[in-house]
């Protein structure tokens, strides 16, 4: 040992002592120890002695020094940086290894002290001399050794072995942990070899292979390249690194080759994965593609620190020098390796776990990879995500600015599209989200913002045929600058926000040039009048262009009849003054229907819009609406029916009064008529007050607010939900709606039947009148005998049915009441109000 | 079709309300004193929503030119709206006035004979507006009950209008006298008897505007010690106008006048409407004052009997019902917020019903004109059929009596040829109103379901009413 090195421990010994005066005395004897197996250490080395007593000497050492006074030294935190510039002396001193075997014992110690936890030590250490995976390989062989002792490195070691990557390869594990984790096993092992590396052979026994250091660390850095043509190991196994059967080694080495052998194990399960997707013409994703690309380069650098070694190897082999400590041993070998090794095997970690995956959910695999608290493991998945990352970027960019999804080729897109649908269902039915596919750095709600977005994009530019969206450049990220935020994984939320506002900006277009060029609103609003009923007057004045047509059975009905009659109404009300392209969208149909059903049943108004339109206005909606409008307008048609007896009835007040004995039965059927009319009122003015234009009103509101085309769609469909659900025509969630409807139809058709009694009633008085200008009255003619008393009858029964029926209307709605409170209130109070 | 409707405004009382009822409706659709619309009234926010086509026409230059027939036996009220600055508003050709005529003297016989005398060339006018319009659905008749030519002439109408347009509702705003003071009029008894009769078997439905209560409104209500005629016309019209509202402002109910009378008309002769609106506005709209308008509050206000424009005197609460009754808001109306008031007025038994049948507050909801501005937020007006109003008719009855009996200021009429070969029409009338009142009376009770069975048990002719 030169002079050089004994002075430095000497230097180490002062040091030592200092520390100890100026603290505390209980530990002079073990620093004085200390010092004398340093100063024995020389003559020790030179008379060759056995490694046993080293080790006992040293064993003997970290017995004499309480590990309390240590960890009480070392709770200061001044102490502690004390020890720790101690420990950069000498690692500044560059000087052979036992020197830094002091300094890794030391350092074992100190490493206890990590143990304990305590993070002031760990920022010290970390902030001044954690060195990079890369500088690590970089300086191991020219500096001769440095060992890479990481405090942080060490636990984290731990973690990744116990924590959330505890599927890794259990052959893995075991070896990972030796070198750092064990350092008195370790130890042994490394100053072993420093003796050995002379002694050829070692342990040789009959029949097998016995090998030198130097033939194996030969062997061996082939094998770490990844090449499965080893005499020492058999990389064949997919559990992992095996001994080759018949080579014999020491028990000691056994283990060290096994680390180093894993490198080469995994780097040849990279290479092939690589290979395996580089053999088919398309690779299956762009993740794999990135997933490649992040191997091959690791395994480049994995070959460049073999080459260093190599070199190593080859200048060791041919110097003829003495000097153990510069020689390469499998030691330092696996010391140089172990980083690597490290990234192999969280390469092929992420390569196990996601090689099935792609797209979305493949980056959302990485992103949980990286939870981890090795920093080894960070780094790489951060790498493989910023590569992986990059495709997915572009698609969204690409679908974001340009409504398109051609670029995803594999099928990794969170948007899908389908090439079956329809024009007219572009919006609905052309893409579709998966949520399942959307990458971890988008929540859900952002990505179906950039769905919107897209969407919305597409349709402007493939639907409404324009071809851009104003506004929308200033929003596009600039090419020359990543939009990835490597360190922390994710978009930067700059970028973010600007293609949130770009989603925005085109989805808002949307309802822009729905509103300003298509009239949307206006269409909502004639739908609303003619439709719903809303506009009275023009309801009114089409019944009394259509009634004569539609008393016909259906069969005998013309549709040109209907059409001229909807034209008087159009122009004879306000409807004139509408949006001519509302003018032309309305139109009449005959539904078809059986051969008993009469016109009224067989009328429906049609509404046809250009294409553009049709997104909104499906077929669907509109046949809900024509749904809506055959229900109020069999409630209006009662209504009219009840009016027009009315009418009569007061018409004929005059002269039926001269009839003697009439006015009984007329009484009777006006008392009736009014029933009805009371009934009618009150359903039309609870549809009306507190469904039609509530629910008017509240879309409207909505409507002012919407910024999507999917919020449109959305309010209208609510919308229209409420106006089926309390005008009793359906309801998918209240199962007594529809049979409420089928009721109240029952009841309105009593009112159809009332009208037919009525006319027969005025018929027969107009007969009776006819013969009283004549005749006296005769009170045993059929008129008196027959006639009134089958009428009267008529009335009674009707009178019955009907009051009977409003009776069961009415509990049925008290029923759906009390099951759904809201939804029917109002008409019930209204109904029954001096409980009649 | 719009369903048309034609004013028929008849002497002094009906001119003057009449008058004061189209320049409302001017107000009300953004139409100027010249029948114009004013600057932007069609694209004014809602200004293109109503219709005007029920109450007025178009003239080849776009003038809107009411469905209105002024007749008067005088030209001094005629004249006055012809200087008036509505002068241009009316067709001059509907304008029909006797120049030289001193009136009917009111003396309701003189106005029919003069009614009668003058009848071809007023429903020639009548026929031509009647022919302008393609789906007239009715006639609205302005008058008061008491007066000559209102009285008279107005019955000779009622009692023809029907053969010359059969199938045509006929709605009277008929004014009654008002029995508080002394009347000038002496025969005015005799006068509203003879008219009641033509408004009970000839009109469908008629809105009576009782001057006693209009007055103690106005003195109560406006404050108003001395109200004015103007003052009176202004509730009058204003009444006129929100019943109106729903033909005018198309929504889902009400939009023709059949849809809203006939409801409330249960049986063809309780036809007699009460009215009643709050918050009333003086005409320079300050002395009303500023009320607390919720619809409830609204609601409440217009079933209490002393904001009824008709004077029940001292009837009796317990035996009278409300047959039907039609609120017509206008203005700042929240969703459920009428639900509310119902259920509230159902609960607090604020009004009593008819125990017969079904009967219910009805409440229509009717858009508020864009050109006014109110600083109310919510009004209403209510038209009901109520048990009550035989009350009047029964007083009335008392005052008639009590004149014939006396046989007094009766050569007058007995001059007319109507009345040349007796009384009988007179007596003929009492027996109408008579019957009018049993049955106003007989719906009042439990068993009116009953009551034709009962009165025309024996089958014998039921005679007039």
């Amino acid at each position: 040992m030169d002079t050089a090195v004994r002075e430095d421990l000497l230097g180490l010994f002062r040091l030592l002592r200092q520390e100890r005066d100026a603290h505390n005395g209980d530990s002079k004897q073990a620093f004085a120890e200390c010092f004398k197996v340093f100063r024995r250490q020389p003559t020790l080395h030179s008379q060759a002695a056995s490694l046993s007593s080293e080790l006992s000497t040293i064993s003997r050492l970290k017995k004499l020094i309480p590990e309390a006074t240590i960890a009480e030294a070392m709770a200061k935190p001044a102490q502690s940086k004390r020890m720790d510039e101690l420990v950069r002396d000498i690692q500044s001193a560059h000087t052979l290894s036992k020197s830094a075997e002091l300094f890794e014992f030391i350092r074992s110690m100190v490493g206890t002290f990590y143990e304990m936890g305590d993070g002031v030590l760990g920022n010290v250490d970390r902030a001044s001399e954690t060195p990079t995976p890369e500088s690590g390989f970089a300086t191991t062989p020219s500096d001769g050794y440095l060992p890479h002792f990481d405090g942080a490195g060490n636990r984290s070691v731990e973690n990744y072995n116990n924590g959330n990557a505890a599927s890794l390869n259990q052959p893995l594990s075991a070896p990972l942990r030796i070198p750092v984790r064990k350092p008195p096993s370790s130890l042994p092992l490394s100053s072993q070899k420093h003796h050995k590396a002379s002694a050829i052979p070692v342990f040789p026994v009959p029949g097998h292979l016995s090998l030198t250091e130097s033939q194996i660390i030969r062997d061996l850095l082939c094998v770490a390249e990844g090449f499965n043509g080893s005499k020492v190991v058999d990389l064949g196994s997919s559990d992992g690194p095996r001994l080759a059967r018949d080579v014999q080694v020491p028990e000691e080495w056994r283990q060290v080759i096994l680390c180093i052998a894993m490198t080469g194990w995994l780097h040849l399960q990279l290479k092939r994965y690589v290979e395996s997707h580089k053999s088919e013409v398309y690779p299956h994703s762009l993740c794999a593609v990135a997933l490649g690309s992040v191997a091959q380069e690791e395994m480049r650098s994995c070959r460049q620190v073999i080459t260093l070694l190599d070199t190593k190897f080859r200048r060791d082999s041919n110097e003829t020098s003495q000097d153990f400590g510069g020689r390469l041993t499998l030691m330092k070998v696996y010391r140089a390796l172990q980083n690597t090794q490290h990234r192999f095997a969280v390469l092929l970690e992420v390569v196990e776990n996601a090689q099935h995956l792609k797209g979305g959910p493949f980056l959302s695999k990485l992103h949980e990879c990286s939870f981890n608290g090795d920093p080894v493991v960070q780094q790489v998945v951060s790498k493989l995500l910023s590569v992986a990352v990059v495709p997915m970027l572009d698609l969204i960019v690409k679908w974001v600015f340009d409504g398109t999804i051609d670029g995803d080729r594999y099928d990794e897109f969170f948007i899908t599209r389908d090439l079956q649908a329809l024009e007219t269902s572009a919006w609905a039915e052309q893409y579709r989200f998966r949520e399942d596919c959307v990458p971890y750095f988008l929540t859900t709600e952002v990505a179906k913002k950039l769905f919107t977005g897209g969407k919305s994009y597409a349709l402007i530019h493939d639907f409404f045929g324009h071809k851009e969206v104003p506004g929308m450049k200033k929003f596009k990220p600039d090419k020359d600058q990543t939009m990835w935020d490597e360190n922390r994984n994710r978009i930067k939320p700059a970028y973010l926000d600007k293609l949130a506002e770009a989603c925005l900006l085109s989805a808002k277009t949307v309802v822009d040039i729905l509103v300003r060029e298509h009239n949307l609103g206006n269409h909502f609003s004639a739908l609303q009048k003619f439709f719903l009923l809303g506009q009275g007057d023009f309801a009114l004045s089409l019944i009394d262009g259509l009634g004569e047509h539609l008393d016909r059975p259906a069969v005998d009905m013309y549709l040109r009849n209907l059409t001229a009659a909807l034209n008087t109404s159009i122009r004879s009300t306000n409807v004139q003054f509408e949006h001519p392209d509302v003018i032309r969208a309305l139109d009449t149909l005959i539904k078809t229907v059986g051969d008993q059903e009469i016109g009224w049943d067989a009328f429906l108004l049609e509404y046809r819009v250009k294409r553009q339109l049709q997104i909104v206005f499906t077929d669907t909606i509109l046949n809900r609406y024509k749904r809506i409008f055959a229900s109020l307008w069999r409630l209006k048609r009662t209504e009219y029916i009840l009016c027009k007896v009315w009418k009569e009835d007061m018409f004929n007040r005059g002269l039926n009064r001269f009839i003697p004995g009439f006015q009984v039965l007329l009484h009777d059927a006006r008392l009736l008529l009014n029933r009805m009319q009371l009934f009618v009122q009150q359903v039309q003015f609870s549809f009306s007050v507190e469904v039609l234009e509530v629910a008017w009103n509240d879309f409207q509101g909505n409507l002012a607010k919407a910024r999507s085309l999917d919020d449109i769609l959305v309010f209208h469909n609510d919308y229209l939900t409420v106006v089926e659900e309390k005008c009793f025509i359906q309801s998918k969630t209240h199962k007594n709606i529809l049979e409420l409807g089928i009721h109240l139809r029952m009841v309105l058709d009593q009112i159809v039947k009332f009208d037919s009694c009525y006319a027969d009633i005025q018929c027969a008085a107009d007969e009776e009148m006819s013969r009283l200008m004549e005749n006296q009255p005769d009170f045993n003619n059929e008129f008196y005998l027959t006639t009134v008393p089958t009428l009267s009858t008529r009335i009674s029964n009707l009178r019955s049915v009907f009051k009977s029926e409003v009776c069961r209307f009415n509990s049925m709605l008290e029923e759906a009441e009390n099951s759904e409170p809201t939804s029917t209130q109002s008409v019930r109070r209204g109904i029954d109000y001096n409980r009649h | 079709m719009p369903r048309e409707i034609i004013t028929l405004q008849l002497g002094q009382c009906g001119n003057q309300i009449g008058n004061e009822f189209w320049k409302k409706l001017c107000k009300e659709h953004g139409i100027d004193t010249d029948g114009r619309l004013i600057n932007g009234a069609l694209t004014a926010a809602g200004g293109n929503y109503d219709r005007k086509d029920v109450f007025f026409y178009q003239a080849d230059d776009d003038h809107y030119i009411p469905r209105a027939v002024l007749m008067d036996l005088e030209p001094r009220v005629i004249n006055t709206i012809r200087n008036s600055e509505y002068a241009k508003l009316y067709n001059p050709e509907n304008l029909y006035m006797d120049n030289q005529g001193g009136g009917a003297g009111n003396n309701w016989a003189a106005g029919y004979r003069l009614g009668e005398q003058h009848s071809e060339k007023v429903f020639d006018i009548i026929n031509r507006e009647a022919d302008g319009s393609d789906g007239l659905e009715g006639f609205c008749l302005c008058h008061s009950i008491a007066g000559g030519t209102g009285s008279g002439m107005g019955s000779y109408v009622l009692e023809n209008i029907h053969d010359r347009f059969p199938k045509k509702i006929i709605q009277t705003y008929s004014i009654f006298p008002n029995q508080d003071e002394n009347s000038d009029v002496v025969v005015g008894p005799y006068n509203s008897m003879l008219t009641l009769r033509r408004l009970a078997e000839h009109a469908d439905c008629v809105v009576v505007m009782d001057n006693t209560a209009l007055h103690n409104i106005a003195a109560e209500r406006l404050r108003i010690e001395k109200p004015t005629n103007d003052e009176i016309n202004n509730i009058v019209s204003t009444v006129m106008s929100a019943s109106t509202s729903t033909l005018r402002y198309p929504s889902y109910m009400h939009n023709d006048l059949i849809s809203l009378i006939s409801p409330l008309i249960p049986t063809p002769n309780l036809h007699f409407i009460m009215t009643g609106y709050t918050p009333l506005t003086s005409l320079d709209q300050g002395t009303g004052g500023i009320q607390k308008t919720t619809v409830f509050d609204v609601m409440r206000r217009l079933l209490q009997t002393k904001n009824m424009m008709a004077s029940l005197g001292k009837y009796n609460e317990a035996e009278n019902a409300f047959i039907s009754i039609l609120n017509i808001l206008q203005g700042e109306v929240e969703s459920g917020e009428v639900q509310k008031s119902l259920q509230r007025i159902r609960e607090r038994k604020l009004a009593r019903f008819i125990e017969w049948g079904p009967a219910s507050l009805h409440v229509a909801h009717s858009r508020k004109s864009p050109f006014v501005s109110t600083n109310h937020r919510v009004s209403g007006l209510m038209m009901t059929n109520h048990t009550g109003v035989h009350v009047l008719f029964d007083s009335m009855l008392k005052q008639y009596d009590k004149l014939k009996k006396k046989g007094a200021f009766l050569d007058a009429f007995k001059r007319e040829p109507k009345f040349a070969n007796g009384l009988e029409d007179m007596d003929e009338s009492r027996e109408v109103v008579n019957n009018l009142i049993q049955e106003y009376k007989a719906a009042a009770k439990p068993d009116y379901i009953e009551w034709a069975r009962t009165k025309f048990s024996a089958g014998a002719g039921d005679g007039p009413l």
